[in-house]
């Protein structure tokens, strides 16, 4: 019936016989409701450039973008049919068709995809959509193909990996479907969705403890990767209210382009602006874009906001409010430090601290299924904090903020790594070796952990340990110097002398002047 | 006259006739499955015009109507649930109790049945709590809910039994979750709605606010001591731990051990599956069991829940209803205990996903012995008008269709069964053709014709009525009460043996969205005059068989007088 509703509607625009000289231009119904001005101005333009051009496809696709990107789907739908006529081997009308439509009416959006996918069999993104509608009409295995050729387009997108297995699943086939989903976990750790699955999968093959650990994961709020689809910013990039420049701008964010992030949320930037999350993106990008004092400037507005605003306070949970303080303190930490002001940076990085303990965690009601965020973004603290008492030399500061750190994340190898350094530079050599064993483990070919524990096994005296450690160095690296030194000195401390030789050589290949692998060849060879 | 009105005032007068035709051409070939009947029993609507609405949350939630024979005399009444039109909150709306007349007529008898409670009405549930043969009521509103006694003489009296609740009630069920023998109370909360909190679209103009903007609440479980009143047990039962959007709850066994369990519909995150400990605790075991998420692992706004044996393979499956853009999903119960979305081959999702449907119910309208599927729809967030609105400027860009889907009957008895749907709105044009606001919908045979009528309520405080005119006369059906303890044994399962099928229903009055329907478990047999037995599970896990029976009548089971097995 719906059909009916919406393919009449959109005959009706399409097929309404304008007056003469006037082009039928599709309304959004409620366009009378709208109150910012810019929107309504870039309406007019937009729909100006339609009357003037009536023929030209693309000022048809450009009106139906600013639709769209307001969510006016109906009206944005008519006029990329009308695009679409205009230019019907254009594919990008043909995909927004397929793709705004997906959702609304599935068969439909099939056929403007597959039309689409006859023009461009490359674009990933449609393959994608396609397969959605073909999912929602049942049409599995037709699914399943785009989904592989969206994989092998784009093969680090975790969506086919992770349809695949739901459409596996939902035909029973389990085991196909924890493979494809795992695939997908290993893509994208974060995607809760097949958490949400493999927890069910888990169930059905009675592994009950894997299916606890896999819902547990599927509670946490799902983190996309963000699929590649250029053509989508033409949508976004028509957007003109204030919701629309938030979301470009996180979304520069995400993709690690700060600056132009910057210039999306300066359009929302006034004194009037009280949405506090507008205020901390504006400040991290700034941040990130090294301008520290206007980044200062915003952080301690929004620290302003938080703190006695009561329209802002009104708008979290307590531990909310509480907990964007804490991350708006660790920014301001970050430029103290990053200016030079490493004391300033020591202090806000313990207020930080301070308060997250006295209003996050054990605020009550605290949202547990935010337990593991907290985790992490809690040792980032203790490790920011870390490096700045490193900095000015308080190291066994340093050790205890580090050690904090991995109370909360005991596998993080980059901490052990980092707390490893710093016994290293006290020469606690005893203390570091656990930690540099770790991150061996984590990461094998990691050059300076290995040739350090290398170094911790020859002052130890295990001479054989730390040939091994040094020959897994060489293999890393083949021209580090070092390494063969230690290799020669430890093959001669097990009477090698000929692997003592061998090893000194290298080294002279390398640094022909290197005086000391010059005597210690001389001495091996009198030996020898 | 400018461009913008002419083409739509053009638009608007071509719609409608082409509209008019479609549904004439409909009309002229096929008889109607559904007949609105609510004028013409009494059912009259009080308010003329509803006002604009202000963006407060719970002007677009509805409200619900319960099915019941709350004077025994063996014919559905109906209850209504209401609340204050926006912008007039001050102005009372008291729910309104409607009694069946001897002639099929309802009489309006709020006033002398004292059950016209003035609150900000939301959902009802109905059920005999003190086990002496009469129907008892609770009310949840937005602000402290009510529960009303039947004194037996055609009134009830508000009491205080310990079932306060002081959060946004929505559904509430009855049920004997500890097998005690007396129906304990699960009543959904939404969420911490703030009037002051506003919100708009990405085109900037105001509109109602995601629920996820507000905080959510617990649900709340009251224990039947079996004195007459309740005892708060959510904090003990395990419920506290975990706050949700609750819209609507059903109460029965959705794992097999015999233990009646909570499922609560939560919107726009996970579903909540309650599964009972048999010790009075509950564990939240949703995600293991499939009935959390969509097929594609994402939540859902989920409203409405439809319970009924698809597949008849004797156990429940599930139906919810969902936002725009999101299908309403059908889970099926599968054989190692969990669910699984089978919405993608039930050939409905590229018809329902253009709507926000609400109230939903599995029945079998035509008696041809499968079950198929009504909703109402109604948006929440606006958006572009349908052809055919025609409630008021503001709530025009709300209003929705209602949709029939009648049940193709393949693949039975297997959970990946190809199991399909047709939509057959066109063919029940009272029903569909309305665009509106609808929400709360309850169902039975109201008429007492052998095949199950609709009652449906509006955001406008508007009833409808729906009679069903669509079983052909060859088609037989059965109704069976099943009575525990003085009173419907809710939860049970009542399972049909004949020479060619099993068919399986459940005593499940509390389903839909904030509604009641009746306990007496329809079958349609189609072309099966004669059932062979009839086997029920009762709600403290025993079992009974009894003597099968012709079709076309209605029979009571009561526990006890059956051959145990």
């Amino acid at each position: 019936m719906k059909k009916i509703s919406v393919l009449l509607l959109l005959l009706l625009i399409d097929g309404l016989a304008p007056a003469k000289g006037e082009v039928a231009i599709p309304q959004p119904a409620d366009l009378g409701l709208v109150e910012e001005k810019r929107l309504l101005k870039a309406v007019e333009t937009a729909q100006k450039a339609v009357r003037n051009s009536p023929e030209d496809a693309e000022v048809w696709g450009q009106l139906g973008h600013l639709y769209l990107s307001h969510r006016w789907e109906v009206p944005a739908i008519a006029c990329y049919r009308r695009a679409n006529t205009l230019a019907p081997d254009e594919f990008r009308w043909l995909y927004f068709l397929g793709r705004l439509m997906a959702r609304r009416e599935p068969a439909a959006a099939a056929k403007y995809l597959n039309r689409a996918l006859t023009l461009n069999d490359t674009y990933a993104p449609a393959h994608l959509y396609l397969a959605s509608a073909l999912r929602i009409l049942g049409k599995f295995d037709a699914a399943r193909q785009h989904l592989e050729n969206a994989k092998d387009l784009q093969p680090d997108n975790p969506f086919s990996e992770l349809w695949i297995g739901e459409i596996a699943f939902a035909q029973r086939q389990v085991k196909l479907a924890r493979t494809h989903l795992e695939n997908a976990l290993r893509l994208n750790p974060d995607q809760s969705e097949a958490h949400a699955l493999m927890a069910q999968v888990a169930t059905v093959l009675g592994d009950k403890e894997t299916a606890k650990k896999h819902a547990q994961a599927a509670r946490q709020p799902s983190r996309y990767s963000t699929l590649y689809d250029p053509l989508w910013w033409d949508v976004l990039r028509a957007g003109v209210t204030a919701p629309l420049h938030a979301e470009r701008g996180r979304r520069y964010m995400a993709a690690g382009n700060y600056a132009d992030a910057v210039t999306e949320f300066e359009v929302l930037i006034s004194r009037t602006q009280k949405d506090i999350d507008v205020w901390l993106d504006y400040g991290v990008s700034l941040l990130h874009i090294k301008k520290y004092l206007q980044a200062l400037a915003a952080l301690e507005h929004a620290q302003t906001l938080l703190r006695s605003d009561e329209e802002v306070r009104k708008q979290k949970k307590p531990d909310e409010i509480a907990y964007l303080q804490v991350q708006t303190y660790n920014h301001m930490a970050q430029i103290y430090y990053e200016t030079g002001q490493t004391d300033a940076a020591i202090l806000t990085g313990q207020k930080a601290i301070q308060l997250f303990h006295n209003s996050v965690r054990n605020a009550h009601g605290s949202d547990k299924a935010r337990d593991s965020e907290y985790t992490t973004f809690l040792a980032n603290v203790h490790a920011n904090l870390a490096t700045a008492y490193e900095d000015i030399g308080q190291l066994e500061q340093t050790i205890a903020q580090y050690q904090k750190a991995l109370q909360l994340l005991p596998t993080k190898s980059a901490l052990h790594r980092d707390l490893a350094g710093v016994y290293w530079k006290m020469r606690r050599y005893t203390e570091a070796e656990p930690h540099y064993k770790r991150v061996v483990t984590d990461d094998t070919t990691d050059v300076q952990a290995v040739y350090r524990l290398g170094l911790i096994f020859l002052t130890k005296g295990d001479y054989k340990e730390a040939i091994a450690r040094f020959e897994k160095v060489i293999e890393l690296d083949a021209s580090h110097v070092r390494a063969y030194e230690a290799v020669g000195i430890a093959s001669k401390e097990i009477g090698d002398i000929p692997a003592a030789i061998g090893a000194f050589e290298e080294v002279l290949k390398l640094e022909p002047d290197n005086k000391n692998a010059s005597e210690m060849l001389k001495q091996l060879r009198e030996k020898k | 006259m400018s461009d913008n009105t002419f083409l739509t005032t053009l638009c608007a007068v071509t719609l409608t006739v082409v509209g008019l035709l479609v549904w004439t051409g409909r009309a002229e070939t096929e008889a109607p499955l559904f007949s609105e009947v609510t004028a013409e029993l009494g059912l009259s609507q009080t308010e003329t015009t509803w006002p604009p609405g202000t963006h407060a949350l719970p002007e677009i939630m509805g409200s619900g109507v319960a099915l019941l024979d709350y004077d025994q005399d063996s014919d559905l009444d109906i209850l209504h649930i209401r609340y204050p039109p926006p912008r007039k909150r001050n102005s009372p709306a008291p729910n309104r109790l409607f009694q069946q007349q001897p002639d099929g007529s309802f009489v309006d008898v709020t006033e002398a049945s004292g059950i016209g409670h003035t609150g900000y009405g939301q959902g009802v549930a109905v059920g005999d709590v003190d086990n002496d043969g009469d129907l008892d009521v609770y009310v949840t509103n937005y602000g402290p809910d009510v529960f009303h006694r039947n004194n037996g003489d055609g009134t009830f009296t508000q009491e205080d039994i310990g079932v306060s609740n002081d959060g946004w009630g929505t559904s509430a069920t009855f049920g004997d979750y500890d097998r005690d023998g007396d129906l304990d109370l699960y009543v959904t909360n939404y969420v911490r709605f703030d009037p002051e909190t506003t919100c708009r679209g990405k085109h900037s103009a105001p509109d109602y606010c995601h629920p996820s903007v507000f905080e959510a609440t617990t649900d709340r479980l009251f224990r039947n001591t079996g004195d007459g009143t309740f005892t708060d047990v959510t904090q003990q039962a395990g419920i506290a731990g975990m706050p949700g959007r609750g819209l609507g709850v059903v109460c029965l066994d959705l794992t097999g051990d015999g233990w009646a369990d909570f499922y609560v519909a939560n919107d726009g995150e996970a579903n909540h599956l309650w599964v009972n400990q048999t010790d009075g605790t509950f564990t939240e075991e949703a995600i293991l069991r499939g009935l959390a998420f969509n097929a594609y692992g994402q939540p859902e706004a989920s409203m409405g829940i439809a319970v009924g044996d698809v597949n008849t393979d004797t156990r429940p499956d599930l139906f919810i209803t969902h936002l725009f853009s999101e299908t309403n999903t059908l889970y099926i119960a599968a054989n190692d205990s969990g669910f699984i979305d089978m919405t993608e081959v039930a050939g409905f999702a590229g018809i329902d996903l253009p709507f926000t449907g609400f109230g939903c119910g599995f029945l079998d309208f035509d008696n041809d012995s499968d079950l198929d599927i009504a909703l109402v729809n109604g948006r929440v967030k606006r958006d572009d008008i349908l052809e055919g609105a025609d409630i008021g400027e503001f709530w025009n860009f709300y209003a929705e269709p209602n949709l029939l889907f009648q049940n193709n009957r393949t693949g039975f008895g297997n959970a990946a069964g190809n199991f399909t749907f047709t939509d057959v709105s066109t063919r029940a044009p009272d029903f569909t053709r309305r665009v509106e606001v609808s929400r709360g919908t309850a169902f039975g045979d109201i008429d007492k014709d052998g095949d199950i009528d609709m009652v449906v309520g509006s955001h406008d405080n508007r009833l409808r009525l729906f009679r069903n005119d669509a079983p052909p006369p060859e088609h037989h059906y059965l109704f069976v009460r099943s009575i525990t303890d003085n009173r419907d044994a809710y939860g049970a399962q009542v399972t049909l043996r004949t020479e060619s099928r099993t068919l399986t229903g459940y005593v499940l009055p509390g389903t839909s969205y904030l509604s009641s329907s009746d306990p007496i478990v329809h079958f349609g047999l189609g072309s099966i005059d004669k059932i062979e037995a009839i086997e029920v599970r009762w709600q403290d896990g025993s079992r009974e068989t009894f003597q099968g029976t012709p079709a076309n009548r209605r029979i009571t089971v009561s526990q006890g007088e059956g051959v145990p097995f």
